[in-house]
């Protein structure tokens, strides 16, 4: 074998990979819409871990003892969320028109359909865990529901949060 | 090479001047530097852990695609700075040290991705892809121990990512004892292509690396055999599977390595890791009990003792020793809970590790091999 082609070959080699991975995860990123969803700090003592911020979904209409890694369905005109629903995925293709696919369970973070992470700076995540942790804030996370079920992250706005109906 | 000895054994009538100088010359043009080396790596290393910080640093006011842009030209301009040097045979370390570079600034570009298109994706998955593309390159044009040290690292890695992510589904023991027992592959290529490639120096490191794959990590499993019963328990068939597929391993990789090296040393290698893959297997009947898998763990390195006899590899034969004195210590606190409590008991024990230190040092400068080049 002509050792010049091959060496021409394995330098090539890591430049076309990573060429074509990084083609494939810009398309990828394009697909979908784009939705809203509140959302709390993951962990109160720890939202940040490096560079990202971890928090949970507080998915309109779904209660807290539902949360766990479903299969959920968003209804509503996108980006507006009015309601989700859990369903049964057997895995044999889409649930409805806009779901989120639930994913093996990973101890330390969460994914899936529970909660993510958004990658940022340092100085903006610290901000962001201020900000998740004061009560009077409701985290609202602007996400791409991809085609396969898959949420990507992309930004983390604060609004006030609506007054809680009194505790009976 | 010692100056100093050098002048003394002038002085001592020993050599002349001329033989004095010749063995400079000799030594300027074929030693190995290692103290070159050893800088060149740990400078090599900081540039990489520096780019993995500025990576993660996320500058928040430059665009994505700029940042990926400048991430991809760097390496683009790495990957051409690697062929106009082509094969360096007079200054092997920058290309080492270049290629070092190159592979970390790859591996960093998939964490770079990642972070700017907010993706997330089980460690296993970059480093895969990883070795895919960089492990030709590597295989090729690697010089030294930085580059094999890169290759088995990420290999081990990823391997243990994965196994760890996949301990369930279907095939579930094939996914896990079969990609975990692949870096021992090592051992036998780097014994095969050691003495076709004239890469010595780079093969050598790669068999090494093996072997001490397959030694740590039955040693390793001799130790977890002190406290765990493999044999009892609702996965105990599980790890019998396990095992064997280790040990099948770690057998083919004895009767590679001693097909191609019918040397001493080389003999000496393959026999050490057809005795690793005999105390794994013994691992799952014996576990459970300390005693009996402190013997297994000192049997084995018993055999690495004599065989680095054999071998004649000095620092291994003297790490053998170290290793089974200390297993001997720790045994007999194992055994001896009390020991420490009363005050015969510490005056006991410290004339017990005092022996076995001693005794340990007799037997490692009294039989040690002489120093030789050649290491498993």
């Amino acid at each position: 074998m002509n050792r010049a082609l091959l060496h021409i070959a394995a330098l090539a080699l890591p430049l076309l990979g990573l060429g074509a991975s990084w083609l494939t995860t810009d398309r990828a990123s394009r697909q979908g819409q784009e939705w809203e969803v509140p959302v709390q700090g993951y962990d109160p003592r720890d939202f940040l871990q490096g560079h990202y911020v971890m928090f949970q979904y507080d998915w309109p209409g779904l209660d807290e003892g539902q949360l766990g890694n479903v299969t959920l369905c968003l209804q509503g005109t996108a980006p507006k969320i009015d309601k989700v629903f859990r369903v049964s995925d057997d895995g044999s293709g889409k649930p409805c028109a806009n779901y989120v696919a639930a994913v093996a369970p990973v101890r330390g973070f969460p994914n899936g359909s529970t909660g993510g992470r958004l990658y940022t700076s340092q100085d903006l995540a610290l901000r962001m865990q201020q900000q998740l942790a004061d009560p009077k804030l409701q985290g609202v996370l602007r996400f791409r529901l991809r085609p396969n079920g898959k949420i990507v992250p992309l930004g983390l706005t604060f609004r006030p949060r609506p007054a809680e109906p009194a505790q009976p | 090479m010692s100056e100093r000895k050098l002048r003394v054994w002038q002085q001592a009538g020993l050599i002349d001047a001329e033989t004095a100088q010749a063995i400079r010359v000799w030594e300027a043009e074929n030693g190995r530097p290692l103290v070159l080396w050893a800088v060149i790596g740990i400078a090599v290393l900081s540039i990489a852990l520096g780019l993995i910080s500025v990576v993660a640093a996320n500058w928040e006011d430059i665009p994505v695609l700029v940042r990926l842009g400048v991430h991809f030209a760097i390496l683009a301009g790495a990957a051409l700075a690697l062929w106009r040097l082509g094969h360096d045979r007079e200054r092997p370390w920058r290309e080492e040290a270049l290629l070092f570079v190159f592979g970390a600034l790859g591996l960093t570009f998939f964490g770079h991705l990642g972070q700017a298109y907010q993706t997330t994706s089980p460690l296993w998955q970059p480093l895969g892809a990883w070795l895919v593309l960089f492990g030709p390159l590597f295989l090729l044009r690697g010089k030294g121990a930085p580059t094999a040290l890169a290759l088995i690292g990420v290999l081990v890695f990823a391997v243990w990512d994965y196994a760890v992510w996949s301990r369930s589904g279907p095939m579930e023991v094939l996914r896990f004892a079969v990609p975990t027992a692949l870096p021992l592959a090592f051992a036998p290529i780097g014994a095969v292509l050691r003495y076709r490639e004239g890469r010595t120096w780079f093969w050598q490191r790669l068999e090494e690396l093996g072997f001490a794959y397959g030694l740590g990590g039955a040693s390793l499993l001799a130790i977890i055999a002190g406290f765990e019963r493999f044999s009892r328990g609702g996965d105990s068939a599980q790890m019998l599977q396990v095992i064997l597929i280790w040990a099948l391993a770690g057998l083919v990789a004895a009767a590679l390595t001693w097909r191609a090296r019918p040397d001493p040393s080389g003999q000496a290698a393959a026999t050490v890791l057809a005795g690793a893959a005999g105390i794994l297997l013994l691992t799952w009947p014996l576990s459970g009990n300390q005693v009996i898998a402190a013997l297994l763990f000192m049997a084995l390195w018993a055999l690495v003792g004599w065989m680095a006899l054999k071998g004649q590899w000095r620092g291994v034969f003297q790490l053998a020793v170290a290793v089974l004195a200390l297993r001997l210590i720790v045994l007999s606190f194992e055994l001896e809970d009390d020991l420490l409590t009363s005050g015969f008991g510490l005056i006991a024990a410290g004339l017990l590790i005092l022996g076995i230190a001693w005794g340990a040092r007799w037997v490692a400068r009294t039989y040690a091999p002489p120093k030789a080049e050649d290491a498993p």
